[in-house]
């Protein structure tokens, strides 16, 4: 099960790159004051089961309105069709809005980051849900097999890391959204989290600042079981950027070490123990700073870059890596990268949340190709 | 002690993407070097001596095909050292995070000099990680995969004889520290320590948790900054032996060699200096107070300058042959010379050694490595001076300790292995010079074994499928030691029908197999979290996985296994294959035509090789169009 990319990731991404492209020439892509009106611009999408899938996106955003909408497809994404509306709408500018959409069934799901809404209709209809203890915003969600898992933080939407008081991680029973209780994790404030899930043990990931390990929690029916640290390759020079999960107690973890400029060496670490272990695949090929990384059931494994729109692929049972960079060339954010099925996976190009323009592009042949798709009737 | 340049700018030094570039700058023109490690070390933190010829790159080889750089014979002629000797020694090489292909690289360049096999199978070759076991290892670097390299080659050429332990540790911190306390733990006689950083913190204290304070030679890299960069820990522990570094030239001197201080240029050379935390030293009282009234750094030194630097292979971080020098080139050079000249009496300082026996030392009296006051601290001279110490070795004699020690020797099977659950009595026998009994301990026994203190004698019943890499140590009353190295391999009940570790759930234990092949994530595997993976890369490929076994000598002996082929090439006109031999003979091929969804039980008959020991052998070959994967599990030998 993916997690999709949160706002505060979006931001931390954005910057990172924004950061990291000054004086390299490369356009760096900015929100629109005025853009085009859309239809539908996509900004998360999820696939609970290989033929029911979900997409939030903005209706006509621009930068007064951004009313967000969800859409179903029931047949693998061959038509889809308007489940309903959120009440809050995606990000305008310099506004919050709802940035990402979890579904653990075909029923029940989130739309979440910085706000918490809930369908248990497959999306028809949403009720807002108040963020657990209290807090002032969500930062990340994993719907789970057995259950709900939030980050949130306490400090108010649009104020980024107020102050050092630790992000709280909470738990929701499957299907539910009250009966939060809080889990023994420490988080700081300025750790950067990541969710995965196998069936009912849920990984969480955190890790501060370059050059400095994360720490990998690994939490069964909601109790902390182990916790180990997770170096990336050259880890003087690296940072984590994303976590998933495909089976047994296998976790993925992707680190960039030597960024700047557009360019990183990007490492697929592999685990088959959970955690305590992990062999190393270095991603070849140095364009493109690291973004997600999805694996499919079967072993397919995907990463996106931030800078490069790019697209490492491996597909199942091969070692090799592929890459695809004649299909998007204006290096905008790929984002949600998820696997429908071991073969057919979709992203999001660029970030509807803020206003901009946003594509959906997917593949039916575990990368080596991708085309981009209008969600229709 | 006042330097002249101590604020000087070495405007030579230049970091690119966080390792220290040096550019040809002034004096004289000198080859680009670049840095394994960051230099820019804060306190508290280390970073390795090993400087790289960039100019020279990857795969640089002379016209006749020979590596460029120094190689074995030209360190034991230069240092009038025996190819022989060192039998039974082990030099323990403590550096951070791990090269994967430490192992491999390191079996290219003993091929490469004609020096006997390294590895893990015959015992020779140890990799693990800061507390002693092989596994969880560090996170792979490709810096510290340099300097990793550098050091197994340079124990290599001097000591082509000793086995050689790798313990790395799991970041450049006080971790290595830690790393240094497990040599220590495992028995270690002779440690290298191509690192160091800033001397901060209480130093005193550090010593006396980390270092054996008598009998074990410790040798540490002086540094590559010169004078100006000050002395660095733990060059200047008084537990440690300082290694400086010389620029070693071939001539037509009477020795055929000459040396000079190690200084490209300023800002690049061998480090010295005066320690500002260490006392000094008893042994270091030839050294005037006026010149330092604290520990000297250094003691000794060998071959640093990049410009005659020494051959060294690396794959991680790496493409192939390169040229090395740096100080960290020196450490494990003389670490090695110290396991030539014997073990080092128990109640005895091994850095007090080359101070009792100057004869036996080249004194270098060129060169500098900064300019300072008073002048010794930076100058070569006559006897004693900071960047060379008191001269490179002539042969061992002024590495040999003056008392004499009791040699221990333990003698135990270089490989071991076991079933979990099934009983095991594995007997150590150690012979001890001084007729003395001696006690013994072990570290990473496999979970359910003991050993007898006084016996030697391992036993009980293993409990879980894993590969251990057990040392055994044996000490006596003098606190002589001895150790010796068993790779044992516990296979579970599965995986132990006529192989070892058939169904590959004791990590790479039992096996030889090309790079990565034996995975442990379960992505692929028949039953369990093992198995092997030959092929699947689409390009020009062999994999291979083999294992000496013993064929029954009655009925119809077999091998068995489960194999799953994955192609989306399923035609004739796809000659990607995997074939089974036995002792070199094909009996039986698989090809992309028998590709599944899943695994199928495979049979070979053993019959014509009853009775024998053969080496099965599995080897995929892939051309450059359609990926093929070939997956092994659940391997035995049945009657």
């Amino acid at each position: 099960m993916r997690l999709s990319a949160g706002r505060s990731a979006i931001a931390l991404v954005g910057a990172l790159a924004t950061a990291l492209l000054v004086g390299s020439g490369a356009n760096v892509p900015t929100a629109q004051a005025s853009g085009p009106e859309q239809a539908f611009a996509p900004q998360s999408i999820v696939w609970p089961t290989p033929s029911d899938g979900y997409l939030l996106g903005g209706v006509a955003c621009g930068t007064t309105t951004c009313p967000a909408e969800v859409k179903a497809t029931h047949d693998g994404g061959k038509t889809w069709a308007t489940a309903g509306r959120t009440h809050h709408g995606l990000a305008k500018s310099g506004e919050p809005g709802l940035t990402s959409l979890q579904f653990a069934d075909k029923k029940f799901g989130w739309a979440y980051d910085p706000f918490l809404e809930v369908t248990r209709d497959g999306g028809r209809t949403w009720t807002e849900v108040p963020v657990p203890g209290g807090d002032a915003r969500v930062v990340q969600l994993l719907a789970a097999a057995d259950g709900t898992y939030v980050v949130t933080s306490g400090c108010a939407i649009g104020t980024g890391v107020c102050d050092d008081r630790p992000l709280k991680v909470w738990r929701a029973p499957a299907g539910k959204f009250t009966g939060w209780r809080q889990l023994d994790l420490p988080v700081a404030a300025t750790d950067r989290v990541n969710l995965a899930a196998n069936g009912s043990t849920m990984y969480l990931l955190t890790n501060s600042f370059a050059g400095v390990p994360g720490r990998l929690t690994t939490v069964r029916q909601g109790e902390v079981r182990a916790t180990s640290p997770v170096t990336c390759a050259d880890q003087d020079e690296a940072t984590i950027s994303d976590l998933a999960a495909n089976g047994g107690n296998r976790v993925f973890v992707l680190c960039m070490a030597h960024y700047g400029q557009g360019h990183s060496v990007k490492t697929v670490m592999v685990s088959g123990d959970g955690g305590r272990t992990f062999r190393y695949d270095e991603v070849p090929g140095n364009r493109g700073l690291a973004g997600e990384v999805t694996v499919a059931p079967g072993g397919a494994v995907m990463v996106t870059t931030l800078t490069a729109s790019e697209v490492y692929n491996r597909p199942a049972l091969a070692k090799s890596w592929r890459v695809t960079e004649d299909w998007l060339e204006n290096g905008e954010h790929l984002h949600d990268l998820v696997f429908q099925t071991g073969t057919t996976a979709w992203l999001v190009e660029g970030d509807a949340a803020y206003g901009q323009d946003s594509t959906l592009w997917t593949t039916h042949d575990a990368g080596a190709t991708w085309r981009a798709t209008a969600p229709s009737a | 002690m006042i330097s002249l340049r101590r604020l000087a700018i070495p405007l030579a030094l230049v970091l690119v993407g966080g390792t220290t570039t040096v550019a040809a700058a002034d004096v004289r023109e000198t080859p680009k070097v670049v840095a394994s490690c960051d230099q820019k070390v804060e306190p508290g933190t280390f970073t390795c001596f090993a400087q790289r010829r960039a100019d020279l790159g990857f795969r640089s080889r002379s016209a006749a095909g020979a590596p460029d750089g120094y190689g074995p014979d030209d360190l034991r002629a230069a240092y009038r050292l025996s190819a022989k000797g060192g039998q039974g020694q082990r030099v323990y090489i403590v550096d951070a995070y791990d090269s994967p292909t430490a192992e491999s690289d390191l079996a290219v360049y003993r091929q490469q000099y004609g020096l006997p096999a390294c590895t893990t199978a015959n015992g020779c070759f140890q990799k693990l990680n800061q507390d002693g076991r092989p596994s969880p290892l560090p996170a792979p670097s490709h810096g510290w995969a340099g300097e990793i390299s550098l050091d197994l080659d340079m124990v290599s050429a001097v000591c082509p004889q000793c086995g050689i332990t790798l313990i790395e540790a799991n970041s450049p911190t006080e971790d290595m520290l830690e790393a240094v306390r497990t040599a220590g733990t495992l028995g270690a006689k002779f440690v290298s320590l191509s690192w160091g950083g800033q001397e901060t913190g209480n130093l005193a204290d550090l010593d006396r948790q980390y270092f054996s304070p008598r009998g074990v030679v410790y040798t540490a890299s002086t540094g590559d900054s010169d004078y100006d960069a000050g002395t660095s820990y733990p060059a200047s522990s008084a537990a440690t032996t300082a290694i400086g570094g010389t620029t070693l030239t071939k001539d037509d001197s009477a020795r055929g060699w000459s040396e000079t201080v190690w200084n490209s240029f300023p800002g690049f050379g061998t480090g010295s200096g005066c320690s500002n935390e260490v006392t000094k030293p008893s042994w270091q009282s030839v050294i005037p107070t006026a010149v330092c009234p604290n520990r000297a750094v250094a003691d000794v030194s060998a071959v640093a300058d990049p410009s005659t630097g020494v051959a060294v292979y690396q794959t991680t971080g790496g493409s192939g042959w390169a040229v090395y020098g740096g100080t960290s080139a020196a450490a494990p050079i003389i670490a090695a010379m110290y396991a030539l000249a014997g073990d080092p009496a128990p109640a005895s300082y091994p850095a007090s050694y080359p101070y009792a026996r100057t004869g036996d030392l080249n004194d270098v009296v060129k060169g500098n490595n900064g300019e300072c006051t008073p002048a010794a601290l930076c100058t070569a001279q006559a006897g004693w001076d900071g960047p060379t110490g008191l001269g490179t070795p002539i042969g061992t004699k002024a590495l040999t300790s003056p008392a004499p020690a009791n040699r221990i020797l333990l003698k135990a099977p270089t490989q071991q292995f076991s079933t979990a659950g099934d009983a095991v009595l594995l007997p150590v026998r150690a012979t001890d010079s001084g007729h003395r009994l001696v006690r013994f301990a072990a570290t990473d026994l496999p979970s359910g074994l003991r050993i007898d203190a006084t016996t030697g004698i391992i036993y009980g019943r293993p409990t879980q499928p894993q590969t251990h890499s057990v040392t055994v140590t044996a000490t006596d009353s003098t606190g002589a030691r001895g150790n010796t190295v068993i790779n044992w391999v516990v296979s579970s009940r599965a995986g132990s029908r006529g192989v070892v570790n058939g169904d590959f759930e004791s990590g790479t234990g039992g096996w030889d197999q090309t790079a990565d092949v034996i995975r442990a994530d379960g992505q692929y595997s028949n039953d369990g979290l093992g198995y092997a993976w030959l092929g699947g890369f689409g390009t020009t490929h062999t994999d291979s996985l083999s294992q000496r076994i013993t064929v029954p000598s009655v009925g119809r002996p077999s091998v068995r296994f489960a194999l799953r082929v994955n192609s989306d090439d399923t035609s004739a006109a796809n000659h990607d294959a995997l074939q089974l031999t036995v002792d070199g003979h094909a009996v039986r091929t698989f090809t992309p035509a028998q590709s599944g969804p899943k695994y199928v039980g495979e049979s070979v008959d053993l019959t014509p090789y009853r009775g024998r020991t053969v080496t099965l052998a599995w080897t995929s070959t892939e051309d450059d169009a359609t990926a093929t994967t070939f997956l092994l599990d659940d391997v035995s030998v049945a009657r």
